[in-house]
C-alpha cells in the first residue's frame, strides 16, 4: 500500500466518521475509523511515517471531535510507536492478531480519553464510561476486520512465487 | 536488552515535544481546519441527502401527505393563537410588564457530528461571517438542541443537550419546580438537584427558565419519562426525553436576542 493511499484513506475516514457512520451507531456508540487508520498505517510502515500518519489522524479527529483537547494528536502517534515495538517482536501476518491489536489499542484508547477528560475537568459517569468502552471497543474491533479484509484484498499487491 | 542511542534519545525528545505542542495548538488549529474540510463535508452531507431522497421516495410522499394535512391544521390553530397573542400584548401593555425581546433567528445546516464517542455535537455551516457567536443558543422549531460552542469564519459547533458538559437551568412547566438539566451522552437527559418534596410526574414538559443567560425563556427542552431518586438519597432525578431526535438534526436554528 502507498503512502499517499494511506493518507487519502484517512481524510475520507476521517469525513465518514463525522458523517456516514452516525447512522450506524449502536447505543449512541460509533466505531473509531481512525483509531483502525493508525494501526494500519502502524503496521503498514514500521517507521516515522507510521507515526507522521498515525498524527495526521489524531489531528483530524481532533478537529472533527466535541472535546477542547488535542488528545489524539498527542496519543495517536504514541499507540503507533508501541505497535511498531511491539510488531518487531510479534508478526501480524494473520487478520485475527491485527483485529485483537486494535481491540487492545481501542480500549487503551477509552481508558486513557476519559483520565484526560477527568484531568481536565470534564467528568464522565461510570456507565457512560462502560457503555463507550465495552460497545466502541467490540464495534471498532468488529469494523477493523473489514478495513483489513479490503486492505488485503484491495490494496496489497498479490505475492507471487519466485521464479526457481 | 534495547539501549537507545544519544540521536534516538534527541529525536524522541524533540517529536515528543512537537507534538506536545501541537495538541496545545488544536483549539487554535481548528476553526482553519473546519473551514477547509467544510466543502468535503458539505458535498457528503449532499449526496447522502439526494441519496435518501431517492431510496425513500414512497415514505416521503406519504410523509408530504401528512405534513400537508398537519400543515393546514396547524395554520388554522396559528391564527387562532395570533388573535390570543396580540391579545394577551394588548393586556400586558395595559398592565405595563416588560415586553419578551424578539429574538432573530439564523437558519444553519449541519455539516458533520464529533468524531468521537466522548461528546455530542454537531458542526453547522455557519460561522462567525454569518452573525454566529459562541454561547447563542440552537433550537428548531420542537425544542432546544443545544449552544454554539466556538465559531470559525464559515462553520461553527455547536455542543448538544446530551453532551455530558452540558448543563442548563430548567423548569417544570406545569409545577414550575426548577432543576439543572445535564446531559448523558445518550438518547435521554437528566434533571438534576430536585428536592424530595418536588411536583414532578411523567408526561410534565421541561422548558428553559431564562436563568441561564444565553438562553431564552420557555424554549421546549423535553418531556418527563421517569423520576428517580438520586444515587446519594438526597435529592431526586427526573429522566427527560429530548423534544427532538437529536440524532436526526439536520436544520437548525440559532438563537440571538
Amino acid at each position: 500500500m502507498k503512502k499517499t493511499h494511506l493518507f487519502f484513506i484517512i481524510i475520507i475516514s476521517a469525513l465518514l466518521q463525522a458523517t456516514l457512520v452516525n447512522y450506524f451507531r449502536f447505543f449512541w456508540v460509533k466505531p473509531d475509523l481512525l483509531l483502525i487508520c493508525t494501526v494500519l498505517a502502524s503496521l503498514a510502515y514500521p517507521s516515522g511515517w507510521g507515526i507522521a500518519l498515525s498524527f495526521w489522524a489524531g489531528a483530524l479527529k481532533d478537529i472533527l471531535s466535541g472535546t477542547n483537547a488535542g488528545m489524539s494528536t498527542l496519543i495517536f502517534p504514541a499507540y503507533s510507536l508501541a505497535i511498531i515495538f511491539i510488531s518487531k517482536n510479534i508478526t501480524f501476518d494473520l487478520i485475527i492478531l491485527r483485529v485483537a491489536l486494535v481491540f487492545l489499542f481501542a480500549l487503551l484508547d477509552t481508558v486513557i480519553s476519559r483520565l484526560i477528560l477527568v484531568s481536565q475537568g470534564n467528568f464522565i459517569a461510570t456507565g457512560i464510561f462502560l457503555r463507550i468502552t465495552v460497545l466502541g471497543c467490540l464495534y471498532t474491533t468488529a469494523v477493523s476486520y473489514l478495513f483489513f479484509r479490503i486492505q488485503e484484498r484491495f490494496l496489497t499487491p498479490e505475492r507471487t512465487a519466485p521464479d526457481v | 536488552m534495547y539501549k537507545p542511542s544519544k540521536k534516538t534519545l534527541i529525536y524522541f525528545a524533540v517529536a515528543a515535544l512537537f507534538l506536545l505542542f501541537f495538541s496545545t495548538a488544536i483549539p487554535t488549529v481548528r476553526p482553519q481546519g473546519l473551514n477547509l474540510l467544510k466543502i468535503p463535508l458539505v458535498l457528503i452531507n449532499f449526496v447522502r441527502r439526494e441519496f435518501y431522497g431517492i431510496v425513500f421516495y414512497h415514505s416521503n410522499m406519504v410523509q408530504k401527505e401528512r405534513f400537508k394535512r398537519d400543515s393546514d391544521y396547524l395554520r388554522q390553530r396559528l391564527n387562532t393563537l395570533n388573535e390570543i397573542a396580540m391579545e394577551n400584548q394588548r393586556l400586558k401593555s395595559l398592565l405595563s410588564l416588560k415586553q419578551r425581546q424578539a429574538y432573530r433567528l439564523t437558519a444553519a445546516r449541519v455539516i458533520a457530528r464529533q468524531a468521537d464517542n466522548w461528546s455530542s455535537m454537531v458542526i453547522i455551516d455557519k460561522g462567525s461571517f454569518n452573525g454566529i457567536n459562541k454561547g447563542m443558543a440552537a433550537i428548531t422549531y420542537r425544542g432546544l438542541i443545544g449552544k454554539v460552542m466556538d465559531t470559525s469564519g464559515y462553520t461553527s459547533r455547536v455542543m448538544l443537550i446530551n453532551d455530558a458538559n452540558f448543563a442548563i437551568s430548567a423548569i417544570n412547566q406545569r409545577s414550575r419546580q426548577e432543576g439543572l438539566v445535564s446531559g448523558t451522552l445518550g438518547g435521554s437527559i437528566v434533571m438534576r438537584y430536585l428536592p424530595q418534596e418536588a411536583d414532578i410526574m411523567p408526561q410534565d414538559a421541561i422548558l428553559t427558565s431564562g436563568l441561564s443567560g444565553d438562553y431564552p425563556k420557555g424554549l421546549l427542552i423535553g418531556t418527563v419519562t421517569a423520576v428517580a431518586e438520586e444515587f446519594s438519597g438526597l435529592s431526586r432525578i427526573a429522566i427527560i426525553k429530548p423534544a427532538v431526535d437529536l440524532s436526526g438534526i439536520e436544520e437548525v436554528l440559532l438563537v440571538a436576542s
